[in-house]
């Protein structure tokens, strides 16, 4: 009998018969409760049917109904996993239509929780991925420098997951008086430890054989189907949008947008490791730049200039936290309407928000790098063994609360 | 057309709209060009024109919007917008299309043939704004239940479903 599929498994040891499989939802490696159905032939997917929606909240009706303030707290839970970045995408939307200029101090407290959260991200990723794929001992050398993070944001907002620490014009509190060199021990110590799950996971045989040429995305379907961030930069796509779209303060810092060129589950596992270098890279320069400095040496400078000039280093606009104190109650941004592009761990975070001029937004859309991961998901796992199912799931590093919204 | 030019450039102010001017050289309606807050083009088109707008912006060499970002719509009570999301992974530009619908029987064309990630985007908005979108492959409910009655974006949507029941305990 031929070989039917393409794979190298050979036909008259399969069943002749198709299996129709349910997965999920609620399933320890889909990462959520995400549903698939799914079509065998043998061993072999045939067909995949996603099912999503079992985690919608109602996310965008909940925004008609309250104040800007009152919704800010609940953007973190869109994505649990990297909350700041969408509490950035939703602020720098309502910023925008409130022309809030936002001072340069809060921008770079911005970047450096941003870069830090996006490697917090990738580790529990690293954890997760290398979990499905069955080795079990990446998952505690990730969550021992997630731990260190998740410490360093706890002293920061006083929460390990929901951070709801920035605000419109701004963030709420300034850095806590020891926080950077707490950041900056951890910066150095953070690329030594990245060298130790490359020991283990890089050349790895067993690793390799399960994750290369598995599950390759080409870069034309992954522009067609809208795949954005690490997953698309893994196929050769240099769209990363801290360089091209320059919101927020990243255009002040060196750094590189990491890519690789076949698109397979290896490369994307590659791709997050080197950014979680340049993430590295990004905060320490954030650090050395901050605007006003310390914040020890910020207070004692503030106290002895007090010349109030707009210009000054110490007292002036550019050092301050938040840009204009707005009254909680009664913020209202004028008629209007903004998208917010964030480059998000994952991918492009888009939030539109269209404001009728009273306190209550009047549409709020996310659009979120998970939910086109998921899309293309039966386009990757069709006619390949049933077994490279997680290998290729775990690498898109699909968030599923982020799907359903 | 001269005084929908004249229009377009006194909106502007200093910001050229450049892809209006360049979608009305080659001879396809606008019915505006404005800027939204954060200095994103919008052209806002009638949606007879959608496809062969969106055919241009794909493949023209000066736009080559080859990214869908996202397909959302809005209900603004007396008509619907639906709004289009499109990036340009080449030229790293972006840009918001716009277009609007009777508030009786929604129709648009679907933007499938164009964009694969239109298909989950299209379900979405059909799911929560009942916006049916013509030769859509596969036009049913994505996050919210099959027997779902009624779309909950709409501003009159009445939140007193009997499933809901637990929520006002």
């Amino acid at each position: 009998m031929k070989d039917l599929s393409g794979t190298g498994v050979r036909g008259d040891l399969m069943l002749t018969e198709e299996m129709i499989i349910n997965i999920g939802p609620q399933h320890p490696s889909t990462h959520g409760v995400l549903r698939l159905i799914i079509n065998l032939n043998g061993e072999i997917i045939k067909s995949t049917k996603p099912v999503i929606g079992y985690l919608h909240r109602g996310m965008e009706k909940l925004a008609e109904s309250r104040s800007y303030y009152q919704y800010l707290p609940m953007v973190d839970r869109i994505d649990y996993l990297s909350s700041f970045f969408n509490l950035a995408s939703f602020c720098y939307a309502v910023e925008s239509i409130a022309e809030l200029k936002i001072p340069r101090r809060a921008e770079y407290i911005r970047v450096i929780t941003m870069e830090f959260n996006r490697i917090s991200s990738h580790l529990m990723w690293l954890a997760s991925f290398l979990l499905d794929l069955g080795a079990t001992s990446p998952l505690f050398y990730a969550f021992r420098e997630r731990e260190e993070i998740i410490k360093l944001f706890e002293n920061l907002t006083g929460a390990r997951m929901m951070y709801n620490y920035y605000c419109f014009g701004g963030v709420k509190r300034d850095l806590p008086e020891g926080w950077i060199k707490q950041a900056q021990d951890l910066c150095k110590k953070m690329p030594k430890l990245f060298d130790e799950y490359e020991a283990i996971i890089t050349n790895n045989p067993i690793f390799l054989e399960r994750t290369k040429n598995i599950g390759i995305l080409t870069p034309e379907k992954g522009i067609e189907y809208g795949i954005t961030g690490p997953n698309l930069r893994a196929s050769g796509v240099d769209m990363d949008l801290r360089k091209t779209n320059n919101y927020s303060v990243y255009n002040e810092f060196d750094f590189n947008s990491c890519l690789a060129y076949n698109g397979d589950s290896y490369d994307r596992y590659a791709v997050r490791i080197a950014e979680m270098r340049e993430s590295i890279k990004i905060i320490e320069q954030a650090i050395e730049k901050l605007p006003g400095g310390s914040p020890e040496k910020l207070k004692i400078k503030r106290a002895n200039c007090g010349c109030k000039n707009e210009n000054c280093e110490y007292c002036g606009y550019d050092s301050q936290l938040v840009a204009k104190r707005v009254n909680l109650v009664a913020f209202k941004p004028p008629k209007g309407e903004a998208t917010s592009y964030v480059e998000s761990s994952r991918g492009i975070t888009l939030c539109y928000v269209q404001s009728d001029g009273t306190q209550k937004p009047y549409r709020v859309k996310w659009r979120t790098p998970s939910f086109s991961a998921v899309q293309i998901l039966p386009e990757l796992i069709n006619n390949r063994p049933y077994s490279d199912l997680m290998a290729i799931f775990g690498s898109l590093d699909v968030v599923l609360p982020e799907v359903d919204r | 057309m001269s005084n929908l030019e004249d229009k377009i450039v006194q909106n502007m102010g200093e910001n050229p709209a450049i892809f209006g001017k360049l979608l009305l050289n080659n001879s396809i309606e606008i019915q505006s060009s404005v800027f939204s807050s954060d200095k994103t083009e919008i052209i806002c088109i009638s949606h007879e024109n959608l496809l062969k707008t969106v055919d241009f912006l794909k493949h023209h060499i000066e736009t080559r919007f080859d990214i869908l970002f996202s397909v959302t719509a809005s209900d603004k009570f007396e008509f619907f917008e639906v709004i289009y999301h499109l990036y340009s992974s080449i030229l790293k530009h972006k840009v918001i299309v716009k277009t609007i619908l009777d508030k009786i029987n929604p129709e648009i064309h679907s933007l499938t043939g164009f964009y694969q990630a239109a298909d989950w985007h299209e379900r979405e908005t059909y799911d929560l704004l009942g916006i049916k979108f013509l030769n859509h492959p596969d036009l049913r409910r994505i996050l919210l239940p099959d027997d779902w009655k009624g779309y909950p974006l709409r501003k009159n949507y009445i939140m007193n479903d009997e499933r809901l029941i637990w929520n006002r305990r």
